[in-house]
């Protein structure tokens, strides 16, 4: 059953920057100019012997390179450096661990908005996550995102401001939603350029609620229905799934005890065209290296909501 | 401020009511930062106020890590 798939946008994989063909009015990818040209801010490192800190030249060699975090030639640099110390101090230089080029960031618990929790809630603080987002996009070191979600939600401006946020981030991330990616880590889930869910994870999709802070008011009702038609927009831009499917989900009866809206289990959730795969960390990780491998031959570039008629 | 999770409000705010922790501001390991007070020049990091955001990928600088400063006369 296939009639759900409404995609709308093509799988990452068949970009071509060859195709001339604009006829689905999506731009072509435009190749990135090779690192060492475009290096405003980048780390004065290119002269260091070794290598370690060079960026990536000219010669990627597919996906092999993004699976030796710390890049090509640094076992030929370390030794020098060992050999280096030994000779001038007497010492052995312990080896660093390799930088890694891909960065991962952990949303769990409550997603902390504009109150501070209390104790018992362990939170994902949004103003320091968001930072830490800005960093990993000017880093030229870091050249990928891995997500992992496992969350109840929370505060939905704070959890709409990190899935703006990674969506919006010219690097390749990808999401990976372990144990559970409910509520509002469900754009959160989908704003990276891929998405995977574990087997056994869920996410719960239901309305939004009036916690006490909103007034009861008549006119409630369509505030409320604003802000869910927010979430509803950003869910259904980032992901296969449609406006429809995704209202006749949220309003179901009878699934959850004390709302109404629907659980999804795994491979349910790709069913419906919300997540792209079922995987878990080796999966999320490969995808990760080939969409950086891709990025790096100028062959991938994010994709930008803006397609998506607000 | 709407909460959009599956844990109920009364689960989420329990606790409110009882006292919340003084935070200070003070400048420590060159970065501005929040911090509630464990001890003399010692506290937990809160939240960092930098805007250099590669302070905020230090892992010695995370929330919750406890940190020293040399108290302001």
């Amino acid at each position: 059953m296939k009639e759900f798939r409404h995609r709308t946008r093509p799988a990452r994989q068949d970009v071509d920057p060859d195709v001339g063909d604009d006829s689905d009015g999506i731009p072509d990818c435009i190749p990135e100019e090779p690192p060492e040209t475009e290096a405003p801010g980048s780390p004065s490192e290119p002269g260091v012997p070794g290598c370690e800190g060079e960026p990536q030249g000219p010669e990627p060699s597919g996906p092999e390179v993004g699976e030796n975090p710390g890049g090509h030639g640094e076992g030929g640099g370390e030794h020098e450096k060992t050999l280096d110390a030994l000779k001038q101090t007497g010492q052995m230089k312990t080896p660093d661990a390799p930088e890694s080029n891909i960065h991962v960031m952990s949303i769990i618990g409550q997603i902390e908005g504009h109150m501070v929790l209390p104790q018992q809630n362990k939170t994902t603080k949004y103003e320091h996550v968001i930072p830490q987002l800005v960093a990993i996009e000017q880093n030229p070191k870091i050249e990928g995102l891995l997500l992992i979600l496992n969350t109840v939600g929370g505060d939905v401006e704070a959890g709409l401001a990190i899935a703006e946020m990674v969506e919006s981030m010219s690097k390749p991330t990808v999401s990976l939603v372990l144990g559970g990616g409910h509520s509002i880590g469900v754009p959160i889930a989908v704003s990276s350029a891929y998405s995977y869910i574990a087997y056994t994870a869920t996410m719960t999709i239901h309305p939004l609620r009036l916690t006490g802070l909103v007034i009861g008011v008549p006119q409630t009702y369509e505030y409320l229905d604003k802000m869910q038609d927010r979430v509803i927009r950003f869910i259904t831009c980032h992901s296969g799934m449609t406006d429809e499917k995704l209202r006749e989900l949220m309003f179901r009866i009878g699934e959850l005890m004390r709302d109404v809206g629907t659980v999804l289990i795994g491979p349910d959730a790709v069913k419906v065209g919300l997540i792209d795969e079922v995987g878990g960390l080796s999966d999320s990780l490969a995808k990760l290296n080939e969409l950086i491998a891709l990025k790096r031959e100028g062959k991938w570039c994010a994709e930008r909501a803006k397609r998506c008629e607000y | 401020m709407l909460l959009y999770s599956i844990i109920p409000a009364e689960e989420v705010f329990r606790g409110m009511e009882g006292p919340s922790p003084s935070l200070v501001d003070v400048v420590a390991a060159g970065v501005q930062m929040q911090v509630e007070p464990t001890g003399a020049g010692r506290g937990k990091i809160v939240r960092l106020l930098s805007t250099d955001p590669a302070d905020y990928l230090r892992a010695e600088l995370q929330p919750g890590n406890v940190i020293g400063w040399v108290p302001t006369p």
